[in-house]
C-alpha cells in the first residue's frame, strides 16, 4: 500500500516539484493557519497559553445562541455581498460592453480609472469618503443642497450619512462597490476579447441586432469569467473590514457590524483566540457553501 | 587542614575574582512603551514615538554597558493588539508601559510577572496605597503604577463671559448640580454667540466612555460595582442615563456625537461650536495648550476645570486612571530579572515620574516624587478636588473591562438615535455583560 503510494509520487515527481514552489507557502500560510484556526475554535484561548482549556461546541453555542452582536454581523455582511456583488457585476458588465469596442487607447484610459482604487491605499480612499459623507462638510450634503435634494429628503437637514443606522450601510457599501470593480472590468474585457468575432458576423447575417446577440452571444460566453468573478467577487466582499474598521467602526448601534470585523474586535484586540476563530470557521463555513452553491447553478448552466 | 583553609581561600579568591564577570554577562531588555510622552512639552528635541524612551533606554546602557535595551513604540490601537498577538506567539517584550485597564487583562491571565517578590520593600512603600491595591490582583502586584490621570470638565469660561454668563460657571467651589449645568448649557446655547452644542463628546468608540460616564456617577449610579459586577440594573444608572440622553435629544450635546472623533471634539471646542468638554490636566495644558500655540484656537479660550455635575444630594468624584510597567513572564533567569528589574526601577524612579509627569500633566505614582507642577493652579485645584470628592470607580482592574467597555457604545448610540430607550439600552447591556462576564 505505502509503496503503491511511493511509487505514484515517485512517478509524478516532476509534477509535484513544479507545483511545490506554490503548493509550500499555501501549506503554510494558508492550510497550517487553517487547521490551527478549526482546532483553535474548540478552546478557551487568551492570552496565556498554558491556560488554553478544551470547551467543545461552547464557542460555536455561544456564538449562535448567545452572542447578542454576531447574529447581526452575519445579517449585515449578507447585506454587504447582496448588494454589493450583484450591482458591481452588472456595473462592471455594462461598462465593459461599452468600451470594448473603443481604440485600445481609450480603452486603457478607462481600465486605468477603474483599475484605481484598487492599487490605491484603503486608507487614503476610507479617509476621502469620510469627508465626502461628513455631515457638515461632506460634499455629499453639499451636492444634495446644490440639487435640492436635501430638502426633499430631509426637511432641508444635512444628512449623517455614517451617523444613522438606515443609511450607514449603504453608504459602505457604495465605497466596498467603487472599490470592487477594477479587477471584475479587467476580466470581462478579456472575457469579451475570447468571443470568435465571425459569432457576431454570423448572427448579424441571420438579422440579429445588437441586443439579441449580447443576450445569445455575449452573455453565454462569457458565463465562465462571469462564475469565476461572481465566486472571488463573493468571497472578498464577505470579508469587508477596512471599511468597517476605519470609517464606522461597526456602528452606529451595530447597524455595520460585520463578521470579520467582529473577528477583529473579539478575537484579536479582545485577545479571545478561541472565539474568535470559531467565528472564522462560521465565516468558512458560509463562504464555501455560498460557493458551492455559485459553483452548481452556473457550472450547470455552462455545460 | 592546612590544606583544606588554602584550598578555601584559594576558592575564595576565585569566586571573588569570577563574581564581577559574570555579573558583566550581557543581556538584552526588550521594552515596550505607550505613546503618552511621544511629544514631551519641556523636551521638545523629541518628537517621534519613542524617541524619548529610547533615550532614557541610551541613558541606563551607558551606564551598563552589558546591557542591551531595545525600545519599541506602540500608538494606542496597536497597544490592544500587537500586545495580546505576541503574548499568544509566546514573544512578549520584557516590559510594556500601558494603562492599567490593558495590563490589569494580562494580570488577570496571569501572564505578568508578580513584583511583591521583585521590588525592593521600599519602593514599595513609596508607592502610594491606592495605586498598589489597584494593582494588586489575586494577591500579585501585576504591574508598578508611574502615573494616573485625572477626568473631569473643562469649561471655555471666556465664552460664558462673553455671553454675560460668567457667573454661571462654578469658578468658586468647581461644583454644579445637573440643574446648574443644564441652566447653564441652555443659556450658552441660547447666547446667539455661536455655540452650537454646549457639551462636546463622542460615543462613537469606547474612547469617549469617561465623558459620557461621569454623568452616570454623578447621579449616583455605576458602570462597575466593586465586586466588579455590572451596575447597569442600578436604577441611579438609568437616572444619570435619561439626563445625558434628555441633553442629546435637546442639541445640548454635538448632534455628529455617534460618529465624531477625538479630534472632532477639540475641534468643537477650539472653534467655539461648544463651550465644555471632557477632560483633565493633560487635555487643560497638552492639548488646548499645543492648540493655543499653533493657532489651532479660533475663539477667546479661559478653560477652567470643574468636576462633572450630579444629581442633588450625589457627590462627583473625578475619574482617575493609572499607567504602570508591567514585566512578562518569560522564563528568564535570576540574573536577567535582575536586570530587568533595575531598569524598571530606572524607569520608574522619582526622577522619572517627575519628568513624565512634567511633560504629560498627570500626577505621581510615587510619594517621593511629590507635586511636580506645583506652580500650576489647575494642578493644585485637581489635586485638591480628587483629595475633596474623591474617584470614581472605573472597573479598570475587573475581569473583562475591555469587552464590557466595548461592547458600550453601540447602545449608546442606539439611544440617541431614538432606537432604544435609556431602560432599553441599560437592559441589553446587562444581558450582554452576563454574558462576557459568564464566559
Amino acid at each position: 500500500m505505502l509503496q503503491q503510494f511511493a511509487a505514484r509520487v515517485w512517478k509524478g515527481r516532476w509534477a509535484y516539484l513544479f507545483i511545490a514552489p506554490a503548493m509550500i507557502p499555501f501549506a503554510i500560510f494558508t492550510a497550517y493557519p487553517l487547521v490551527q484556526g478549526l482546532l483553535l475554535s474548540f478552546y478557551k484561548a487568551g492570552v496565556n497559553r498554558d491556560k488554553w482549556t478544551y470547551i467543545g461546541l461552547k464557542n460555536y453555542n455561544n456564538l449562535l445562541t448567545r452572542d447578542p452582536v454576531f447574529p447581526t454581523a452575519i445579517k449585515n455582511t449578507f447585506l454587504f455581498v447582496l448588494g454589493v456583488v450583484p450591482a458591481a457585476m452588472v456595473i462592471c458588465l455594462f461598462v465593459a460592453v461599452l468600451i470594448y469596442p473603443l481604440s485600445q487607447r481609450k480603452q486603457t484610459f478607462f481600465r486605468a480609472a477603474f483599475y484605481m482604487p484598487v492599487v490605491s491605499a484603503g486608507v487614503v480612499l476610507a479617509m476621502v469618503w469620510v469627508y465626502i459623507y461628513s455631515q457638515e462638510y461632506g460634499l455629499l450634503n453639499y451636492l444634495f443642497e446644490t440639487l435640492g435634494l436635501l430638502d426633499l429628503l430631509n426637511n432641508g437637514e444635512k444628512i449623517g450619512w455614517l451617523a444613522q443606522t438606515n443609511t450607514a450601510l449603504l453608504s459602505l457599501a457604495i465605497v466596498v462597490l467603487s472599490w470592487s470593480l477594477g479587477q471584475p472590468l479587467i476580466l470581462f474585457l478579456a472575457g469579451l476579447g475570447a468571443i470568435p468575432e465571425p459569432l457576431y458576423d454570423a448572427a448579424k447575417i441571420d438579422g440579429a441586432n445588437s441586443w439579441q446577440a449580447f443576450w445569445k452571444i455575449t452573455l453565454p460566453l462569457l458565463r465562465p469569467t462571469m462564475l469565476f468573478v461572481l465566486v472571488v467577487l463573493t468571497i472578498a466582499v464577505f470579508q469587508v473590514f477596512v471599511v468597517v474598521q476605519l470609517m464606522t467602526l461597526g456602528g452606529p448601534a451595530n447597524a455595520t457590524q460585520t463578521i470579520v470585523y467582529r473577528i477583529w474586535v473579539t478575537g484579536i484586540v479582545g485577545a479571545k483566540f478561541g472565539y474568535g476563530s470559531a467565528m472564522a470557521v462560521i465565516l468558512l463555513a458560509i463562504v464555501s457553501v455560498v460557493a458551492i452553491v455559485q459553483f452548481k447553478l452556473l457550472d450547470r448552466q455552462l455545460t | 587542614m592546612k590544606h583544606l583553609q588554602l584550598l578555601f581561600v584559594v576558592a575564595a579568591t576565585l569566586l571573588l575574582l569570577l563574581a564581577p564577570a559574570q555579573a558583566q554577562e550581557p543581556v538584552t531588555i526588550t521594552y515596550w512603551t505607550d505613546p503618552a510622552l511621544a511629544q514631551p512639552i519641556s523636551l521638545p528635541q523629541f518628537t517621534e514615538l519613542a524617541e524619548f524612551e529610547t533615550w532614557q533606554a541610551q541613558q541606563f546602557m551607558e551606564m551598563h554597558p552589558h546591557v542591551t535595551i531595545e525600545v519599541r513604540g506602540l500608538d494606542w490601537p496597536d497597544l490592544a493588539t500587537v500586545v495580546p498577538t505576541a503574548l499568544a506567539a509566546g514573544d512578549p517584550p520584557d516590559i510594556l508601559k500601558d494603562y492599567l485597564g490593558r495590563t490589569s487583562g494580562y494580570g488577570v491571565e496571569g501572564v505578568t510577572v508578580d513584583l511583591f517578590g521583585h521590588l525592593p520593600q521600599e519602593d514599595i512603600d513609596d508607592l502610594l496605597p491606592g495605586l498598589v491595591q489597584l494593582y494588586t490582583i489575586d494577591g500579585a502586584l501585576h504591574a508598578m503604577p508611574t502615573y494616573f490621570w485625572n477626568h473631569a470638565m473643562i469649561v471655555n469660561k471666556a465664552l460664558f463671559d462673553q455671553a454675560g454668563l460668567g457667573d454661571m460657571v462654578p469658578v468658586d467651589d468647581r461644583d454644579w448640580t445637573f440643574d446648574d449645568f443644564y441652566a447653564a448649557a441652555t443659556a450658552i446655547k441660547a447666547a446667539d454667540i455661536g455655540v452650537e452644542f454646549p457639551y462636546t463628546l463622542q460615543v462613537a468608540s469606547e474612547q469617549g466612555d469617561y465623558d459620557f460616564h461621569a454623568f452616570i456617577w454623578g447621579a449616583g449610579g455605576e458602570i462597575w460595582n466593586p465586586d466588579c459586577t455590572t451596575g447597569f440594573d442600578d436604577p441611579k444608572t438609568l437616572a444619570g442615563l435619561e439626563f445625558v440622553n434628555q441633553l442629546y435629544q435637546e442639541g445640548l450635546i454635538n448632534s455628529d456625537a455617534t460618529t465624531a472623533a477625538y479630534a472632532d471634539q477639540t475641534n468643537n471646542l477650539f472653534t467655539g461650536k461648544s463651550a465644555i468638554m471632557g477632560g483633565g490636566m493633560g487635555v487643560l495644558n497638552n492639548t488646548i495648550g499645543n492648540a493655543i500655540k499653533n493657532g489651532e484656537v479660533t475663539v477667546d479660550m479661559d478653560p477652567v476645570i470643574v468636576t462633572y455635575p450630579h444629581a442633588e444630594g450625589e457627590v462627583s468624584g473625578l475619574g482617575v486612571g493609572p499607567s504602570g510597567f508591567a514585566v512578562f513572564d518569560k522564563g528568564r533567569s535570576d540574573y536577567e530579572m535582575e536586570w530587568v528589574v533595575k531598569f524598571l526601577l530606572f524607569l520608574n524612579s522619582s526622577e522619572s515620574q517627575v519628568t513624565y509627569t512634567q511633560n504629560n500633566s498627570q500626577f505621581p505614582a510615587r510619594a517621593s516624587a511629590g507635586v511636580p507642577l506645583e506652580e500650576d493652579a489647575n494642578y493644585a485645584l485637581t489635586l485638591s478636588l480628587i483629595q475633596e470628592r474623591g474617584t470614581e470607580n472605573l472597573g479598570l482592574a475587573c475581569p473583562g473591562f475591555y469587552e464590557v467597555r466595548i461592547s458600550q457604545p453601540p447602545h449608546w448610540q442606539a439611544m440617541f438615535l431614538g432606537q432604544e430607550t435609556p431602560q432599553q439600552a441599560l437592559e441589553a447591556l446587562n444581558a450582554e455583560s452576563e454574558f462576557i462576564l459568564d464566559m
